[in-house]
């Protein structure tokens, strides 16, 4: 067999494309942001057992399958009109706080730390997660590597398989923890609180406490003031697993707060002729164009968005964390996009407190974990914070149990207006007279990395990973500079 | 030479999922002690778990070029996954990163890579089962793989001799 290199990835189809179009001037004039989008997935559901979806979901996506998992999961109980008792949200919410972990972990090392620790306009070959590690030490190297596998080994342990979990049923659980696992996770759930206010020194130390970084994260164009969605709990405090919903309005007021079932009565779904993927908008608002301000419906979800809709964190260490992050930024609602990076941390220490509180729970290790359904299915909506934001889930199946009807909303798709909105204002802002570099367009990408934006259906495919790819156009449209990663 | 055969993708995309029957196909044909077989349609730091503790590791994957025909098979090493795609992902980590990342931290990282890349025609699409031209190619492309490995040549009742 003949040994080919293959050409840049140009040549490869299922690119992320941001496009940049410049004025007579060589100022930006405007700015695009397209993915391409799996086709057919609700004719793929369609006439299969409503019972099969929670474990068709997770296929879906190759970094997230647990949040999947879980708001499908959600949705079957609505389906099947069954509540799971106590100990099986407890059991779910324990899975999902572990997929948190998880991900926001693998988020900030291999994406968010380089632009900071590394450099925003460092060579793009040492911006990565080797880099980190060769400036923070392989010492701390080994912690994420060691909490990393924490992480997913209480997915496992829980989920029933490595990857693509199959624990949750409509009514509760499939799998109880034994008191052997318990002090397991405990033990873990432990050591996870401590890496996670590591993390967040990593962060005070490298970015905090560097003025230039500091005033980045301000950065004028770096920031939109919008409405903003997410999950609380009774107290109003964050909840990724289940809550009501909240958006608040740039100036913080709330807007609505809603259960999941209704999501229809306020989120709408617009259609713009260059790409497939819609942009969600708030329904009593309207769509009022890619503008934000608080007459504009557009929202956006995700890290930010849910401390910004909070009134705190549930747990202590977060709480502090959450202080002062809100003192240092000047009070909420926060609008800097890349405090993303910063929320996200202090995510990670709420979800590394409340595996600790659950793992201690009296009735983690109950046996009752799940109420039999006995209704008709019907239809039902499951939602979650996933990793990059909200995740709505809606299926309708016909009496016999057979699918009928699905209907995803996934994070980044709530993000999709902003992301295009948060590129076209970095470039403004760093674009001018017709000078383009690496470094500018680096600094331009990390408005969109801050949003993690997960394109991860098209990743399936080598690289492994969503090509992206920046065009800046000339004023005529001809293409003056191309970049590829 | 511990060896894992990693087949990766995703069986209800059309033809992403062509790596998976490949190597369930090269399961079904290859009995040697020392050779693992996998699946996984996930990617970055995940892969880490996998494939760390082996000697030798040969990926079956699908690629779009839409240069050449359907079912041809590109072969790669891991130096020509870096040099075009390692710089800093769109999502979490990339393939050659995490080797690269695993070697760091002192993790037992294969030292051999192949990569066999399957040129698809729709990897967008929901659906079980290859497009026909890639399905057709299957049974070719597992009968290269296993030969070019050295792993045996195959008869023409497809039994592995001399395995």
């Amino acid at each position: 067999m003949e040994r080919i290199t293959i050409d840049p990835v140009t040549r490869l189809e299922g690119h992320g494309k941001i496009e940049i179009f410049l004025n007579d001037e060589g100022n930006v004039e405007n700015a695009y942001f397209q993915v391409p989008e799996l086709r057919g997935f609700e004719k793929f559901c369609q006439d299969r057992p409503i019972e099969e979806v929670p474990r068709i979901v997770p296929r879906i996506c190759g970094v997230c399958p647990e949040a999947h998992h879980m708001a499908a999961t959600k949705a079957l109980d609505g389906v099947f009109s069954v509540e799971p008792p106590a100990a099986g949200h407890k059991l779910r919410e324990l899975f999902y706080v572990a997929h948190i972990i998880h991900s926001h972990i693998a988020h900030f090392y291999a994406l968010a730390a380089p632009d900071f620790v590394v450099g925003p306009d460092a060579d793009p070959e040492d911006r990565n997660i080797l880099g980190v590690i060769a400036k923070v030490g392989v010492d701390t190297g080994e912690e994420v590597i060691k909490h990393r596998s924490y992480a997913q080994k209480i997915q496992a342990m829980l989920g029933g398989k490595a990857t693509h979990p199959v624990c949750g049923l409509p009514g509760g659980m499939s799998k109880s923890l034994t008191e052997e696992e318990r002090q397991e996770v405990e033990e873990m759930a432990k050591s996870l609180v401590e890496f996670s206010e590591l993390s967040l020194g990593i962060f005070e130390d490298v970015v905090l406490d560097n003025e230039d970084y500091l005033e980045l994260i301000k950065e004028d164009f770096y920031a939109h003031e919008t409405n903003y969605m997410g999950m609380i709990d009774k107290n109003g405090h964050v909840n990724f697993y289940d809550g009501q919903l909240r958006v608040v309005s740039p100036t913080g007021e709330q807007v609505v707060e809603f259960d999941a079932d209704d999501y229809l009565d306020y989120v709408e779904e617009r259609v713009e002729e260059w790409t497939y993927i819609k942009f969600p908008y708030l329904k009593d608002i309207g769509w009022k164009g890619f503008v934000d301000g608080a007459d504009s419906g557009i929202y956006r979800v995700g890290p930010l968005a849910r401390l910004n809709v909070a009134e705190g964190m549930a747990t202590p260490k977060a709480q502090e964390a959450y202080e002062n992050m809100y003192s240092a930024l000047g009070g909420g609602p926060i609008h800097a996009t890349l405090a993303n990076h910063w929320a996200r941390l202090i995510e990670l220490i709420y979800a590394s407190e409340r595996l600790l509180e659950l793992s201690q729970d009296d009735e983690i290790t109950s046996e009752d974990i799940r109420n039999i359904p006995t209704e008709t299915p019907d239809e039902g909506v499951g939602v979650v914070e996933a990793p990059r934001g909200t995740l709505f889930h809606h299926y309708k199946a016909n009496d016999q149990g057979m699918t009928e009807k699905v209907n995803l909303i996934v994070a980044t798709t709530n993000n999709h207006a902003p992301i295009c909105m948060s590129i076209k204002k970095a470039a403004q802002g760093l674009i001018t007279n017709g000078e383009v570099n690496d470094g500018l367009l680096n600094m331009v990408e990390m408005a969109f990395r801050a949003y993690d934006p997960c394109l991860s259906c098209a990743t399936h495919s080598l690289p492994g990973q969503m090509p992206m790819q920046i065009n800046i156009h000339d004023e005529d449209g001809e293409v003056i500079k191309r970049m590829e990663k | 030479m511990k060896t894992i055969i990693l087949g990766m993708g995703n069986t209800i995309v059309s033809d992403d999922g062509v790596g998976l029957y490949v190597v369930r196909e090269l399961e079904a044909r290859i009995n040697k002690e020392n050779i693992d077989f996998q699946e996984s349609s996930l990617a970055g730091f995940r892969l880490l778990d996998l494939l760390s503790g082996y000697d030798r590791v040969i990926v079956v994957d699908s690629i779009k070029t839409s240069k050449v025909e359907p079912g041809q098979v590109y072969k790669l090493d891991v130096d020509s996954l870096k040099s075009t795609f390692r710089l800093a992902s769109a999502h979490d980590i990339n393939f050659a990163t995490a080797l690269e990342f695993g070697e760091m931290m002192e993790m037992k990282m294969p030292d051999q890579i192949d990569i066999y890349a399957i040129e698809v025609v729709d990897n967008q699409t929901f659906h079980e089962g290859c497009t026909p031209k890639v399905e057709a190619a299957i049974p070719r492309i597992v009968d290269e793989i296993i030969e070019d490995l050295g792993l045996g040549d195959t008869n023409k009742a497809g039994e592995v001799v001399n395995a």
